[in-house]
């Protein structure tokens, strides 16, 4: 035990690291960086070229290392978040994610994809206690942690710009009237906490031992868990965080196996938020938060579109596309339908409800495996599986979101970004039912009434149908009471309250009825797909239809189903440049967030919005 | 913004919108061209990862096939036409296959695919390719049921039965008892299914084992409880770089007997440095082989990258050679290649000589050699 106690809190160590740029970063600009871990990976490859093919020394290596990846931080500020401070938070959120998938595909095309082994600058295994051996890197690690953790805490209290600092957390704008250059405290920020993720590339790669451009990802994810475990905000519950997080993870991996990591990790989050929100450090988030998908101020109205126009657009395409289009781009056409599915659903929860889920593959994978089991197993009819898959996708997923519906703003994110991992990890565990990693194989294509949807024109078609009825029951709830109800929690949670309005138990309607047709959208999927498997439902897919509908603009279902044609087709249009397809689909994302944080398929506002 | 009186401007967004769309689309579908392929260049698709976690795997792909083109195209191509790739980078994700083998399908100039990467990427597009009658060339395909496909889902690579027979059998020479992790894919996890199998009939007893998530950089908890178990040996199934961590971690958490796991990949040797020495693994190639032709080969690997190739880069090179092999004994078009699959014999790098058993399209008779690490290199036993 003591070995596993041992190994943990190394590792925790390596989580501290990384969470505390993360918890700076969001402590000043409200901004949950998703880039921070891909400047972690930099930090981690540029340490090991500078030292294995330029020959530096350690000690310069990090004083480069921190010096760029704190100009990197920078340069993710100016040109991803601080355009968008006067966006919905999202769009600044979602920046950081286009931000750092273009970092990463950079680092990989300039250094090369391989995972390569850090060079042993100091000593890894020189000490041994119990079972367990560790070296002067870990010492050393664990020693700048301290110093940087004090250190930090003692500035942002006493120095003057720490002062700036938390001022400038606490209220940007009074800050700004005060005097504070608060666009200059925030680049501040943003150098310090990338300068730091770099520096924890060096230490945690010194630790792993083999680095890839690649591992930014996990680590910024479990650096983030860390943070939010700690409070997210607080730089001592970082730390804290993070050894938290390593000791518990190693027990439980020691005891349940490598398999339950993700589920450990994540269950580990869910738990610190549903008993004590604000993390272990920090003060329960107030409820005054701002609307996270930002419909209160948003300088955009959606464009309106009349039945039959829409009605005529759907004739055009269904009779259209087919015509005009070969098998490959209706393969794409379908997928781009069965996204818009579950994108145009989630408009009642983003756009309405103001509610912002980042774990929409939870329940579109509870749809796929449930349509997919039943159609295999029990030769249960298309529709009939169709139709259970939505309800099992609604019910499960809605218990399992019960408690979130009490947080607000950032933590209703973080809380669901977890659920849908854990549900996915759930799915791929419990194999004696979903048949686990193995995937499931031989998914029959869609069968109506004896009539087999195996062509390529006729899936197109048959997506299309349950598009035009996803589209046609979603406006509905928009225009009707239980649309202006949802619109009302979207736009004053407290207003809505104090009207009388159960401001939870409709959140947990609207995200229920999004689950219906997340479920009928994976359902889809998988029929398309005839092949699925847990990978196949990640965080990036829970991203990904995040992205279309702020893309389209959280409200609108037809910008969803905008949204969805250009985040589906642009990736395929890029297949002619394989090399630099997906550096290329970051910097449109990026594009486009900046230029249309209040998504396509809106208008500016005739006259602006009043602070 | 500009109004025209005589359209209101929602309903031309709208239109554009549309129109828009349905271009889009027009445009993806455009990509493919369906030139008549009887001259010309030959073109064989690629369904492989470029970008993304098994990007190393597309790179090695890319050294063998560069190598095997140059021949190619020295010695006349297929019939003095040109070879050349048409490479679709999928990250070996089982979402993007499908689109690609519809693309591929769609190309009348693609005679044949190869890849994907991973079974459950290949195995996902299998039924596109053969309902379009496409040969899928799955060639890193150990999965036993990738074959199962159909008549156009083809592999040259030993199945994991075979793989893990051999395995448990050169572990029971070492061996009673050992701890065993393996990586939580389904490549993986046959893997484990298999060798329990085979280590139960060879009287080897588990006496612990737990998965590893591809994506974990920290499995210390679990290999100080293997350890604990009080094993002989610890194996891994998995791949090269999640063998490195496991047989370093493990000598940190003070296990110092024999491993048997990694892969055979320059990469991994690299990785694990001297952790491994001694490691045992199922190979088809070993540099250190002294027969004249994986000399030849070797040196022009060598002379054109300035390293010595590996597994991945032999499965690329006899991948490509193959089929154009069955080309050139049956025609440069879709149902020559399958022809040749299924009558030519092919003598290969890796496997040696050996025709596909015309059931399970797989080759016949071949068996994976036991390699052993020393001084760095990976060895053949006997």
């Amino acid at each position: 035990m003591i070995d596993t106690l041992l190994a943990g809190l190394i590792h925790g160590n390596a989580y501290a690291l990384i969470a505390v740029g993360i918890t700076l970063i969001f402590g000043v600009t409200n901004v949950i960086n998703f880039a921070h871990g891909a400047v972690f990976a930099f930090g981690s490859i540029f340490a090991w070229w500078l030292i294995a093919e330029l020959g530096l020394s350690l000690w310069t290596t990090i004083v480069v290392v921190v010096a760029v990846s704190g100009l990197l931080g920078f340069v993710v500020n100016v040109v991803a978040v601080r355009p968008l401070s006067r966006g919905p938070a999202v769009a600044a959120l979602l920046a950081t994610v286009a931000a750092g998938m273009i970092i990463e595909n950079l680092v990989q095309m300039i250094f090369g994809p391989e995972t390569r082994p850090f060079p042993q600058v100091l000593p890894t295994n020189n000490f041994q206690i119990g079972g367990v051996r560790f070296g002067t890197s870990d010492l050393v690690m664990f020693a700048i942690t301290i110093v940087v953790m004090a250190g930090l805490a003692g500035f942002l209290k006493y120095g003057r710009y720490g002062l700036a600092i938390r001022a400038t957390a606490q209220d940007p704008d009074a800050a700004l009237q005060m005097g504070i250059p608060v666009p200059r405290v925030q680049n501040l920020a943003f150098i310090i906490a990338s300068g730091l993720g770099g520096l924890a590339g060096i230490f945690v790669g010194l630790y792993n031992s083999n680095i890839s451009p690649t591992s930014g990802t996990i680590a910024g994810m479990s650096g983030f868990v860390a943070a939010t475990i700690g409070g997210l905000g607080s730089i001592p519950g970082a730390v804290l965080g993070g050894f938290v997080l390593g000791i518990i993870e190693a027990v439980g991996i020691y005891q349940f196996g490598d398999g339950y990591r993700d589920l450990i990790t994540f269950g580990v989050l869910i738990a610190v938020l549903v008993l004590r929100p604000g993390g272990l450090l920090a003060k329960a988030p107030s409820i005054s938060s701002e609307p996270l998908t930002g419909t209160f101020l948003g300088s955009g109205r959606q464009i309106r579109v009349q039945w039959w126009q829409a009605a005529a657009a759907f004739a055009v395409v269904g009779i259209g596309v087919p015509l005009v289009s070969g098998s490959y781009g209706l393969v794409v056409g379908t997928q781009i339908i069965a996204y818009a599915i579950i994108a145009v659903s989630m408009t009642l929860v983003a756009g309405s409800a103001g509610q912002l889920t980042i774990g929409q593959a939870g329940p579109i994978a509870i749809g796929a495996y449930t349509s997919a089991i039943l159609t295999i197993s029990y030769d249960w009819p298309f529709l009939a599986a169709v139709a259970t898959a939505a309800l099992t996708a609604a019910i499960v997923s809605s218990v399992l979101a019960a408690p979130v519906w009490r947080l607000s703003g950032h933590y209703v994110a973080i809380a669901t970004l977890g659920i849908g991992v854990v549900t996915v990890a759930i799915i791929r565990n419990w194999e004696s039912v979903t048949r686990g990693s193995y995937g499931l194989f031989g998914i029959p294509p869609p069968r109506i009434f004896g009539y087999e949807f195996s062509t390529a024109t006729d899936l197109f078609r048959l997506d299309l149908v349950f598009l035009a009825l996803t589209v046609v029951v979603v406006a509905a709830i928009q225009r009707s009471h239980l649309g202006t109800v949802l619109r009302s929690v979207g736009s004053d949670e407290v207003a809505a309250r104090s009207s009388g309005v159960r401001v939870r138990d409709y959140k947990a309607l609207a995200f229920a009825i999004s689950a219906i047709f997340s479920g009928i959208g994976g359902a889809l999927l998988g029929h398309q797909y005839s092949y699925i498997d847990p990978t196949v439902f990640n965080l990036g897919l829970s991203l990904l239809v995040v992205t279309i509908i702020v893309l389209g603009g959280t409200g609108s279902p037809y910008g969803a189903i905008l949204g969805s044609v250009v985040l589906i087709g642009v990736p395929e249009l890029f297949r002619l440049a394989p090399e630099v397809r997906i550096l290329l689909y970051g910097v449109i994302l990026l594009l486009i967030i900046r230029f249309r944080p209040q998504g396509i398929w809106t208008r500016r506002d005739r006259v602006s919005a009043a602070v | 913004m500009s109004t025209n009186p005589a359209v209101p401007g929602r309903t031309r967004r709208l239109v554009a919108g549309m129109v828009a769309s349905v271009s889009l689309l027009g445009l993806t579908a455009a990509c493919s061209d369906s030139e008549a392929a009887t001259a010309g260049t030959v073109y064989f698709g690629v369904s492989g990862p470029k970008t993304g976690p098994s990007a190393e795997y597309g790179r090695l792909w890319q050294q063998g096939f560069d190598l095997a083109l140059e021949e190619i195209n020295q010695n006349g191509g297929i019939d003095g036409r040109k070879v050349e790739l048409k490479w679709e980078d999928s990250q070996s994700d089982p979402k993007q296959t499908v689109p690609i083998a519809t693309k591929f399908v769609d190309d009348q100039s693609v005679i044949a695919e190869l890849g994907d990467f991973s079974s459950p990427a290949s195995i996902a597009a299998s039924p596109v390719y053969n309902r379009g009658k496409l040969v899928q060339y799955g060639f890193t395909n150990s999965a036993v049921e990738f074959t199962n496909g159909g008549e156009y889902s083809w592999s040259p690579s030993i199945t994991l039965d075979v793989f893990q027979e051999r395995n448990a059998e050169w572990v029971s020479r070492k061996a009673k008892k050992v701890s065993v992790v393996y990586l939580e894919t389904d490549w993986g996890k046959q893997a484990f299914k298999y060798f329990s199998q085979f280590a139960a009939e060879k009287g080897i007893e588990i006496v612990y084992s737990s998965p590893i998530l591809p994506d974990s950089t920290d499995v210390k908890p679990i290999l100080i409880k293997g350890r604990e178990a009080a094993p002989e040996a610890f194996v891994h199934l998995g791949y090269g770089p999640d063998g490195a961590l496991v047989v370093k971690q493990l000598r940190d958490v003070g296990f110092d007997k024999q491993f048997f796991g990694g892969q055979n990949t320059p990469q991994f040797i690299t990785l694990a440095g001297p952790a491994a020495e001694g490691d045992i693994v199922n190979g088809i190639f070993s540099p250190a082989d002294t027969d004249p032709r994986i000399q030849d080969f070797v040196g022009k690997f060598r002379a054109k990258f300035g390293v010595d190739p590996g597994d991945f880069n032999v499965y690329a090179y006899d991948a490509l050679k193959v089929l154009v092999d069955a080309a050139n004994h049956g025609g440069a078009t879709r149902e020559g290649v399958l022809k040749g699959l299924k009558e030519s014999e092919f003598n290969g790098i890796g496997l040696g000589e050996f025709a596909f058993d015309q059931q399970s399209r797989r080759p016949d008779g071949v068996a994976p050699r036991e390699l052993v690490l020393q001084n760095g290199k990976f060895v053949p036993t006997t």
